[in-house]
């Protein structure tokens, strides 16, 4: 023991610089000030009055109050689309929901190393812009498809409900089947010990153990699958034919009958099943938050679990096939990006890409940026959201954070349609701009690192903020020296999330752009929708490759080293 | 620098986690607030380190009064239960954020975290992340980063209670070597008796936000002013006495029949429940003791052998030093004879 050293501690005496005698309202106590009132405002602006406007406008005609909107969709053609929608939604909600538990099923009873490549695979498989699959079965199906007419000979029409059946339910297996993976994971593995010690068999176990416990995340899932699919109105448009649906009326009458009051009460028919699903997501899933976690899946946990062989083999099969199909569709953007069908023979060609790069260049840039600029933003907004709603518990904020959350669950159509007439007059002219791409983007996204940095506080522990208050710190510099620095990966989660939406994002936005400002998601769906397939591969491809690209760059300087939140 | 607590009150919403807590802290004193959890004690140790608004009292120090001041202006430094060490950044980093906080020179941080990482015996360790030190190791660091700030005052929050025993016992002796070196006034809150009597100079026992005793540790532990610091101190006698105090007849001990108009509450207040408390240690098992009872359970827990002996209904607990040679038999249902030895005061305790 060196307690000897005659009193170390006054050796280098520090001369405190007026330790303590800070005045209330210091420079730091008003940033903070600032700060909040910049989260608050922002959220109010950009959210609550956009979506008040629809609604406004949804109940005026002609400047009288009135409902004559809502009652114009009752006429029978109509109720027709509404039929339609429901109709559609429902038969790919439902598949969709069936497959992405097949294959989650499997992921989870896989070896560790293969649950966790499938995994990545999944979370990869988000990466797609819209309607490439679209793309991709009219090209290898169509009537000229690749495989059917060039292969088997064979003329077949993708066009009509089949069709928008078919994507809807491709489109958004991955999304559900990551989500019920979570789900899977969560579930304490020893009930799944204790079932089988108690001689359950394996399949006994999923039928009473497994699906029991998953079961709210099922219903979760399936809710939320309906609600994309109600509001998805890219679809139906390039793949529907004949077949019209609500969210596609609703889009067309924007843009060519420009009624806006009618457009208005359709979207806000889009929003009780969306209210359903998030009151469901809200209630089972929000706590399962994590980012490429990768899975527990039971072939590490040493526990003998084997399903009958037909089981296996259904749900391998099910889930190879998935992929195939995934492969398949990547491969034919990439494909048709640089071939032509000539008669035909395909044939290699420069000139998707030269059309690409004299006119597309610009917008690509555009939507890099502004996705960048929204997954900065949304991030940091949703983190200091959630630290002042739940760290701070200030007065208020619970509501605050309700509202900053109603973008991410009413349909996009409905969010776009809020700032055209929201933004359109003096003084918040800001329509052809791309700051109100940026901040279209930015705050339909708040939600995601809102919900992660919750989760991320939850096992933050409090002592930490303690310990630096009580060293000296103030709030500010609790925020920038700890509380930031922990949430590392959190604000990648949410960055991530938002960029990657941003990127490939047509809904939303797309009544945003003008040709000043158009992004390059927006032009591969007038490409797609106008028979421009080859240039559409070429920006789908352009999309896929620059979303990847930030991605890695993104988990790279942002790793997950010291990133993962602090458990006590 | 000495604190003062004045008639000091916090509450949770309706729930009263301190009732009235009055209490010195003389300069260079260590001094623990043990209790149970749920006591107030954390409470009452935040209150003073400003981390807690203060609802209703005020705090002095050296008679000013701090009672509003923020944390940092209070020149105190706490050391938490889990360490709050923060994970991202490394051990140099950690002892110096309070410094770099408060802008000192880097000439000087350097030097400073040196010497503190040197007195708290992790030299070299400075670029180690936190995750890769083990559970003392974290602690030690935790002291530093509370000590080189060289606060008048130190807060410590349970800081042994993740440690394993042997270490507790190591860690507890480096801090009050370290304490008493620099003569730092120190609150340590604790729910181990065992620590609070070895480290403190003083102890407050706390129940129910209310403080219950005062005292030097031998003093809280002999002459405890009610069951509840009785029991809590340590195990316990505890013989209810009736109206006629037919135990003290029977254990013909009427030469302290007297101290029982010392004890609180017991001299005037016959409802209240009384109680003749003496420790294990005070019964002396042995052929010529006076008494005789039945042993009903015993159990050796190496150096000590407790036995129950049921004595006219009561339980006694007796302590055996070294059973295993001492040529006494515990046989469950057998007759046992001792003394029990009863000098002092505070053998009478209300409840």
């Amino acid at each position: 023991m060196q307690y000897s050293r005659n009193m170390a501690l006054l050796k280098n005496k520090i001369i405190w610089k007026e330790r303590g005698n800070k005045s209330p309202l210091s420079f730091d106590v008003l940033i903070d000030r600032i700060m909040l009132f910049l989260v608050v405002g922002s959220l109010l602006l950009f959210i609550l009055y956009p979506i008040f406007m629809v609604i406004s406008t949804s109940v005026y005609r002609h400047g009288v109050f009135s409902l004559d909107n809502y009652r114009d969709l009752l006429s029978p053609v109509n109720l027709k689309l509404i039929k339609n929608s429901l109709f559609v939604s429902t038969l790919s909600s439902v598949l969709g929901t069936f497959l992405a538990l097949c294959i989650a099923l499997y992921t989870f009873l896989q070896k560790e190393r293969i649950g966790a490549l499938i995994y990545r695979l999944l979370m990869t498989t988000l990466i797609s812009p819209p309607f490439v699959s679209a793309l991709a079965l009219i090209m290898l199906f169509g009537r000229r498809g690749l495989i059917t007419y060039n292969l088997l000979g064979l003329s077949v029409n993708p066009y009509g409900w089949q069709g928008i059946v078919l994507l809807q339910t491709l489109g958004l297996i991955s999304l559900a089947a990551i989500m019920l993976i979570s789900a899977l994971n969560a579930i304490d593995k020893r009930l799944l010990l204790a079932s089988r010690d108690l001689g359950a068999s394996a399949l006994q176990t999923l039928h009473r153990v497994i699906l029991p416990s998953i079961y709210p995340a099922i219903l979760s899932v399936l809710f939320l699958l309906f609600t994309i699919n109600m509001a998805d109105f890219g679809t139906p448009i390039i793949i529907g034919g004949k077949f019209k649906v609500l969210a596609t009326e609703a889009y067309m009458t924007i843009f060519s009958a420009a009624d806006l009051g009618k457009a208005a009460a359709m979207s806000v028919l889009l929003i009780p099943p969306a209210i359903i699903a998030f009151y469901f997501y809200r209630k089972n899933l929000e706590k399962n938050n994590s980012l490429a976690d990768g899975v527990k899946a039971l072939g590490g946990e040493g526990l003998d679990f084997r399903l009958p062989l037909f089981i296996r083999i259904a749900l391998g099969t099910i889930t190879g096939l998935f992929f195939f199909l995934m492969l398949l569709k990547y491969g034919n953007i990439f494909l048709s990006a640089v071939t032509i069908n000539v008669s035909g023979k395909l044939t290699f060609t420069w000139k998707h890409i030269e059309a690409f790069q004299f006119a597309y260049l610009p917008a690509v840039y555009r939507s890099l940026s502004m996705a960048v600029i929204a997954g900065i933003l949304a991030s940091v907004i949703g983190i200091l959201l959630s630290y002042y709603t739940h760290r701070r518990q200030l007065p208020l904020m619970k509501p605050i954070e309700f509202i900053a959350s109603l973008p991410y669950i009413i349909p996009g159509i409905f969010f776009g349609l809020g700032y055209i007439v929201g933004f359109n007059n003096h003084p918040l002219l800001l329509t052809g701009t791309t700051a109100i791409l940026v901040l279209n983007c930015t705050f339909r996204h708040i939600s995601v690192g809102n919900k992660a940095a919750n989760a991320a506080f939850e096992n933050l522990d409090r002592r930490l903020e303690m310990a630096a208050r009580d060293l000296g710190a103030s709030p500010v510099r609790i925020l920038t020296t700890v509380i930031f620095p922990l949430l590392k990966s959190t604000f990648l989660l949410s960055f991530i999330n938002t960029f990657t939406a941003c990127m490939t994002t047509v809904g939303a936005i797309i009544f945003l752009v003008s040709p000043r400002n158009v992004v390059a998601s927006v032009l591969m769906f007038k490409d797609i929708t106008n028979g421009h397939y080859g240039l559409g591969a070429v920006v789908a491809s352009v999309l896929i490759i620059v979303t990847v690209a930030v991605n890695l760059v993104a988990i790279k300087y942002l790793g997950r080293e010291g990133g993962k939140p602090y458990v006590a | 620098m000495g604190i003062e607590l004045k008639e000091i009150t916090q509450k949770y919403g309706d729930l009263i986690a301190v009732n009235n807590a009055n209490l010195f802290i003389e300069d260079g004193e260590m001094i623990s607030l043990l209790g149970p959890s749920g006591c107030g004690k954390t409470t009452l140790l935040k209150t003073i380190a400003g981390l807690l608004p203060l609802h209703q009292g005020s705090i002095l120090s050296n008679e000013k009064d701090i009672s509003n001041l923020p944390p940092q202006a209070r020149n105190a430094a706490m050391v938490f239960q889990n360490y709050a060490l923060f994970p991202h950044m490394t051990v140099a980093e950690n002892v110096a954020y309070g410094l770099k906080i408060n802008k000192c020179a880097l000439s000087l941080i350097k030097k400073k975290v040196e010497e503190i990482l040197d007195i708290v015996e992790l030299p070299g360790l400075n670029q180690r992340k936190i995750s890769e030190l083990s559970g003392g190791q974290q602690q030690r660091v935790a002291l530093a980063r509370a000590l080189v700030i060289e606060p008048a005052m130190l807060l410590f929050d349970e800081p042994l209670s993740n440690l394993d025993q042997n270490l507790r016992v190591s860690m507890r002796r480096m801090i009050r070597k370290i304490q008493q070196e620099y003569r730092i006034t120190s609150i340590y809150v604790t729910h181990d008796q065992e620590e609070a009597m070895s480290i403190s100079d003083r102890i407050v026992v706390m129940k129910d936000g209310v403080i219950q005793q005062i005292g030097l540790p031998g003093e809280v532990y002999l002459n405890p002013r009610n069951r509840f610091v009785a029991e809590f101190m340590g195990t316990a006698n505890l013989l209810e006495l009736n109206e006629d105090d037919e135990i003290i007849q029977l254990l013909e001990c009427g030469k302290w029949a007297s101290s029982r108009d010392n004890c609180p509450g017991g001299e005037s207040n016959n409802r209240q429940k009384r109680y003749l408390m003496f420790r294990p240690e005070d019964v002396e098992v042995g052929a010529e003791g006076n008494f005789e009872g039945t042993v009903i359970w015993h159990e050796t827990i190496g150096s000590v052998t407790r036995v129950s002996i049921d004595f006219a209904g009561n339980e006694i607990i007796a302590e055996i030093r070294n059973y295993y040679k001492s040529g006494i038999n515990c046989t469950i249902g057998e007759k046992i004879r001792f003394n029990i030895d009863l000098a002092g005061d505070g053998h009478i305790v209300p409840d």
